[in-house]
Protein backbone atom coordinates (compact mmCIF):
# COMPACT_ATOMS: atom_id res chain seq x y z
CA UNK A 1 0.00 0.00 0.00
CA UNK A 2 1.46 3.32 -0.79
CA UNK A 3 0.62 6.32 1.45
CA UNK A 4 0.87 9.31 0.23
CA UNK A 5 3.21 12.09 2.36
CA UNK A 6 2.94 15.71 2.35
CA UNK A 7 6.27 17.21 1.61
CA UNK A 8 7.50 19.37 4.38
CA UNK A 9 6.89 22.56 2.90
CA UNK A 10 3.29 21.96 2.54
CA UNK A 11 2.56 20.87 6.16
CA UNK A 12 4.48 24.34 7.58
CA UNK A 13 2.13 26.60 4.53
CA UNK A 14 -0.70 24.13 6.07
CA UNK A 15 -0.15 24.95 10.05
CA UNK A 16 0.34 28.31 9.11
CA UNK A 17 -2.50 29.20 7.49
CA UNK A 18 -4.99 27.39 10.01
CA UNK A 19 -3.22 29.18 12.68
CA UNK A 20 -3.70 32.58 10.81
CA UNK A 21 -7.49 31.37 10.18
CA UNK A 22 -7.59 30.06 14.07
CA UNK A 23 -6.68 34.06 15.16
CA UNK A 24 -8.82 35.83 12.57
CA UNK A 25 -11.38 34.05 13.94
CA UNK A 26 -10.49 35.28 17.28
CA UNK A 27 -10.02 38.82 16.37
CA UNK A 28 -12.89 38.87 14.38
CA UNK A 29 -15.29 40.14 17.10
CA UNK A 30 -12.87 43.11 18.03
CA UNK A 31 -12.30 44.21 14.61
CA UNK A 32 -16.01 44.19 14.21
CA UNK A 33 -15.93 46.26 17.28
CA UNK A 34 -13.60 48.74 16.75
CA UNK A 35 -15.19 48.95 12.89
CA UNK A 36 -18.38 50.30 14.56
CA UNK A 37 -16.81 52.53 16.78
CA UNK A 38 -15.00 53.99 14.07
CA UNK A 39 -18.53 54.60 12.44
CA UNK A 40 -20.21 55.90 15.63
CA UNK A 41 -17.21 58.10 16.17
CA UNK A 42 -17.41 59.70 12.41
CA UNK A 43 -20.57 60.00 12.82
CA UNK A 44 -20.93 61.87 15.66
CA UNK A 45 -17.70 64.12 14.72
CA UNK A 46 -20.31 65.32 11.33
CA UNK A 47 -22.68 66.12 14.12
CA UNK A 48 -20.74 68.22 16.10
CA UNK A 49 -19.16 69.66 12.77
CA UNK A 50 -22.52 70.54 11.28
CA UNK A 51 -23.61 71.92 14.72
CA UNK A 52 -20.24 74.01 14.38
CA UNK A 53 -20.72 75.25 10.72
CA UNK A 54 -24.36 75.76 11.07
CA UNK A 55 -24.37 79.55 11.30
CA UNK A 56 -21.76 80.02 8.49
CA UNK A 57 -23.80 77.70 6.29
CA UNK A 58 -26.73 80.38 6.93
CA UNK A 59 -24.80 83.03 6.42
CA UNK A 60 -23.84 82.11 3.26
CA UNK A 61 -19.78 82.05 4.10
CA UNK A 62 -19.06 78.24 3.92
CA UNK A 63 -17.17 77.33 0.84
CA UNK A 64 -19.02 74.26 -1.75
CA UNK A 65 -17.52 71.92 -0.74
CA UNK A 66 -18.50 71.92 3.69
CA UNK A 67 -21.60 73.74 2.27
CA UNK A 68 -22.35 70.22 0.45
CA UNK A 69 -20.76 67.38 3.02
CA UNK A 70 -23.08 69.69 5.47
CA UNK A 71 -26.37 69.25 2.84
CA UNK A 72 -26.00 65.86 2.66
CA UNK A 73 -25.71 65.23 6.70
CA UNK A 74 -29.11 67.10 7.25
CA UNK A 75 -30.80 64.95 4.72
CA UNK A 76 -29.28 62.44 6.78
CA UNK A 77 -29.48 63.69 10.49
CA UNK A 78 -32.79 64.35 11.82
CA UNK A 79 -31.41 66.02 14.89
CA UNK A 80 -29.13 68.24 13.14
CA UNK A 81 -32.45 69.27 10.86
CA UNK A 82 -34.44 70.35 14.08
CA UNK A 83 -31.12 72.51 15.37
CA UNK A 84 -30.96 73.78 11.52
CA UNK A 85 -34.89 74.83 12.01
CA UNK A 86 -34.02 76.51 14.82
CA UNK A 87 -31.01 78.42 14.01
CA UNK A 88 -33.11 79.53 10.68
CA UNK A 89 -36.14 80.83 12.85
CA UNK A 90 -33.22 82.63 14.91
CA UNK A 91 -31.96 84.17 11.89
CA UNK A 92 -35.11 85.51 11.03
CA UNK A 93 -35.44 86.85 14.53
CA UNK A 94 -32.34 88.91 14.17
CA UNK A 95 -32.83 90.13 11.18
CA UNK A 96 -36.17 91.67 12.38
CA UNK A 97 -34.08 93.85 15.23
CA UNK A 98 -35.69 97.04 14.05
CA UNK A 99 -32.60 99.54 12.91
CA UNK A 100 -32.10 102.93 14.44
CA UNK A 101 -32.37 105.60 11.17
CA UNK A 102 -30.06 108.34 11.09
CA UNK A 103 -32.04 111.55 12.82
CA UNK A 104 -33.12 114.13 10.05
CA UNK A 105 -30.78 116.77 11.13
CA UNK A 106 -27.80 114.80 11.62
CA UNK A 107 -26.61 114.98 7.50
CA UNK A 108 -26.97 118.61 7.75
CA UNK A 109 -25.08 118.66 10.92
CA UNK A 110 -21.97 116.88 9.58
CA UNK A 111 -22.19 118.64 6.21
CA UNK A 112 -21.81 121.57 8.07
CA UNK A 113 -18.70 120.39 10.70
CA UNK A 114 -17.44 119.36 7.31
CA UNK A 115 -17.55 122.29 5.79
CA UNK A 116 -16.14 124.21 8.67
CA UNK A 117 -12.93 121.90 8.64
CA UNK A 118 -12.14 122.24 5.05
CA UNK A 119 -12.68 126.45 5.39
CA UNK A 120 -12.62 127.47 8.25
CA UNK A 121 -12.57 130.85 7.65
CA UNK A 122 -15.74 130.60 6.14
CA UNK A 123 -16.98 129.21 9.34
CA UNK A 124 -16.19 132.11 10.70
CA UNK A 125 -17.66 134.48 8.22
CA UNK A 126 -20.91 132.29 8.48
CA UNK A 127 -21.27 132.84 12.23
CA UNK B 1 -17.69 108.57 0.88
CA UNK B 2 -19.30 109.60 4.43
CA UNK B 3 -22.89 110.15 3.73
CA UNK B 4 -23.85 107.56 1.88
CA UNK B 5 -23.01 105.13 4.71
CA UNK B 6 -24.47 107.79 7.45
CA UNK B 7 -27.66 105.20 7.73
CA UNK B 8 -25.25 102.39 8.69
CA UNK B 9 -22.34 104.50 10.82
CA UNK B 10 -25.68 106.07 12.76
CA UNK B 11 -27.14 102.94 13.49
CA UNK B 12 -23.91 100.82 14.87
CA UNK B 13 -23.07 103.83 17.05
CA UNK B 14 -26.36 104.05 18.47
CA UNK B 15 -26.11 99.83 18.77
CA UNK B 16 -23.04 100.97 20.82
CA UNK B 17 -23.36 103.94 22.94
CA UNK B 18 -26.97 103.37 23.78
CA UNK B 19 -27.66 106.60 23.37
CA UNK B 20 -28.91 108.87 20.79
CA UNK B 21 -27.12 111.85 21.39
CA UNK B 22 -23.89 110.07 21.99
CA UNK B 23 -24.51 108.28 18.70
CA UNK B 24 -24.80 111.86 16.81
CA UNK B 25 -21.18 113.11 18.19
CA UNK B 26 -19.72 110.04 17.51
CA UNK B 27 -20.95 109.77 13.92
CA UNK B 28 -19.62 113.51 13.83
CA UNK B 29 -16.47 112.80 14.84
CA UNK B 30 -16.10 109.98 12.93
CA UNK B 31 -16.79 111.66 9.57
CA UNK B 32 -14.19 114.68 10.53
CA UNK B 33 -11.53 111.45 11.59
CA UNK B 34 -12.42 109.96 8.12
CA UNK B 35 -12.00 113.06 6.34
CA UNK B 36 -8.64 113.92 7.62
CA UNK B 37 -7.92 110.32 6.91
CA UNK B 38 -8.97 110.12 3.55
CA UNK B 39 -5.64 110.76 1.75
CA UNK B 40 -4.58 107.84 3.14
CA UNK B 41 -6.95 105.76 2.29
CA UNK B 42 -6.35 103.54 -0.48
CA UNK B 43 -8.56 100.05 0.02
CA UNK B 44 -11.58 99.62 -1.98
CA UNK B 45 -14.17 99.33 0.97
CA UNK B 46 -15.25 102.51 2.05
CA UNK B 47 -18.26 101.88 3.83
CA UNK B 48 -15.68 98.90 6.22
CA UNK B 49 -13.48 101.57 6.81
CA UNK B 50 -16.19 104.66 7.94
CA UNK B 51 -17.38 101.77 10.17
CA UNK B 52 -14.58 100.90 11.73
CA UNK B 53 -13.49 104.60 12.34
CA UNK B 54 -16.98 104.83 13.72
CA UNK B 55 -16.42 101.65 16.42
CA UNK B 56 -13.28 103.11 17.38
CA UNK B 57 -14.98 106.05 18.54
CA UNK B 58 -17.48 105.34 19.70
CA UNK B 59 -15.09 102.97 22.10
CA UNK B 60 -13.56 106.13 22.69
CA UNK B 61 -16.10 107.62 23.99
CA UNK B 62 -17.36 104.80 26.05
CA UNK B 63 -14.17 104.69 27.93
CA UNK B 64 -14.61 108.45 28.41
CA UNK B 65 -17.90 108.12 29.69
CA UNK B 66 -17.03 104.77 31.95
CA UNK B 67 -20.09 105.75 34.33
CA UNK B 68 -22.38 106.87 31.46
CA UNK B 69 -22.62 102.98 30.96
CA UNK B 70 -20.89 100.34 33.14
CA UNK B 71 -20.64 97.15 30.28
CA UNK B 72 -19.21 94.10 31.94
CA UNK B 73 -17.35 91.70 30.25
CA UNK B 74 -18.89 88.33 29.04
CA UNK B 75 -18.29 85.61 31.71
CA UNK B 76 -19.91 82.67 30.64
CA UNK B 77 -20.12 81.13 34.29
CA UNK B 78 -21.85 84.36 34.97
CA UNK B 79 -23.87 85.43 32.62
CA UNK B 80 -24.31 82.16 30.55
CA UNK B 81 -28.21 79.86 31.19
CA UNK B 82 -26.90 76.79 29.79
CA UNK B 83 -30.15 74.63 28.79
CA UNK B 84 -32.58 77.68 28.32
CA UNK B 85 -32.00 76.98 24.69
CA UNK B 86 -33.37 73.53 24.63
CA UNK B 87 -37.06 74.20 25.46
CA UNK B 88 -36.90 76.91 22.32
CA UNK B 89 -38.60 75.78 19.40
CA UNK B 90 -38.87 77.84 16.13
CA UNK B 91 -42.29 78.87 16.22
CA UNK B 92 -41.29 79.82 20.31
CA UNK B 93 -38.72 82.02 19.17
CA UNK B 94 -40.44 83.57 16.33
CA UNK B 95 -43.62 84.53 19.07
CA UNK B 96 -40.99 86.04 21.22
CA UNK B 97 -39.51 88.18 18.46
CA UNK B 98 -43.23 89.45 18.18
CA UNK B 99 -42.55 92.49 20.56
CA UNK B 100 -39.90 94.86 19.12
CA UNK B 101 -39.17 96.17 22.99
CA UNK B 102 -38.68 92.51 24.10
CA UNK B 103 -36.44 92.17 20.85
CA UNK B 104 -34.53 95.51 21.53
CA UNK B 105 -33.98 94.17 25.35
CA UNK B 106 -32.85 90.96 24.18
CA UNK B 107 -29.74 92.68 21.82
CA UNK B 108 -29.13 95.42 24.32
CA UNK B 109 -28.47 92.76 27.31
CA UNK B 110 -25.80 91.06 24.81
CA UNK B 111 -22.00 92.32 25.36
CA UNK B 112 -20.54 95.05 23.34
CA UNK B 113 -18.45 92.81 20.77
CA UNK B 114 -21.83 90.58 20.54
CA UNK B 115 -23.92 93.20 20.02
CA UNK B 116 -22.11 94.90 17.35
CA UNK B 117 -21.23 91.31 15.56
CA UNK B 118 -24.98 90.60 14.98
CA UNK B 119 -25.59 94.17 14.01
CA UNK B 120 -22.80 94.26 11.73
CA UNK B 121 -24.17 90.79 10.21
CA UNK B 122 -27.86 91.35 10.38
CA UNK B 123 -28.85 94.79 10.05
CA UNK B 124 -26.29 96.04 7.12
CA UNK B 125 -25.45 92.39 5.80
CA UNK B 126 -21.41 92.49 5.90
CA UNK B 127 -19.63 89.58 5.51
CA UNK B 128 -17.38 87.67 8.11
CA UNK B 129 -14.57 89.29 6.74
CA UNK B 130 -15.52 92.69 6.49
CA UNK B 131 -16.99 92.17 10.49
CA UNK B 132 -13.29 91.08 11.30
CA UNK B 133 -11.76 93.93 9.69
CA UNK B 134 -13.64 96.22 11.64
CA UNK B 135 -13.36 94.80 14.79
CA UNK B 136 -9.29 93.89 14.52
CA UNK B 137 -10.03 90.47 15.08
CA UNK B 138 -9.23 87.21 12.91
CA UNK B 139 -12.54 85.66 10.99
CA UNK B 140 -12.64 82.92 13.38
CA UNK B 141 -13.45 84.93 16.11
CA UNK B 142 -16.38 86.63 14.01
CA UNK B 143 -17.85 83.01 13.69
CA UNK B 144 -17.75 81.96 17.23
CA UNK B 145 -18.81 86.05 18.70
CA UNK B 146 -21.98 85.63 16.19
CA UNK B 147 -22.69 82.08 17.41
CA UNK B 148 -22.31 82.75 20.94
CA UNK B 149 -24.40 86.02 20.68
CA UNK B 150 -27.20 84.25 18.72
CA UNK B 151 -27.52 81.59 21.43
CA UNK B 152 -27.75 84.04 24.18
CA UNK B 153 -30.73 85.81 22.40
CA UNK B 154 -32.04 82.52 21.73
CA UNK B 155 -31.90 81.97 25.76
CA UNK B 156 -33.54 85.66 26.51
CA UNK B 157 -36.25 84.77 24.13
CA UNK B 158 -37.29 81.03 25.54
CA UNK B 159 -36.86 82.75 29.32
CA UNK B 160 -38.69 85.54 28.39
CA UNK B 161 -41.56 83.19 26.49
CA UNK B 162 -41.31 80.48 29.86
CA UNK B 163 -42.20 83.64 31.76
CA UNK B 164 -44.47 85.02 29.49
CA UNK B 165 -46.70 80.92 30.06
CA UNK B 166 -45.66 80.66 33.85
CA UNK B 167 -47.74 84.18 34.35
Amino acid sequence: MVTFKQPKAFRAVDSALSEWLSSLVRWLPILRQKAHNLLRNSAMNNCEQTRQWLDAYLDNELDPVNTLKIEQHLLACAACLQAYEEQRALGQVTRAVPRYPAPAGLRERILSALRAESDPLTSIHSC
Amino acid sequence: MILPHLDAAYNLARWLTGHDQDAQDVVQEASLRAFRAFDGFYGENGRAWLLTIVRNTAYNLLQKNKSLRQTTPFDEELHGNAGASECATPLSLLRGAEDEQNLRAAVEALPDEFREALVLRHQDGLSYREIALIAGVPTGTVMSRLARARARLKDFLAKGNREEEAS
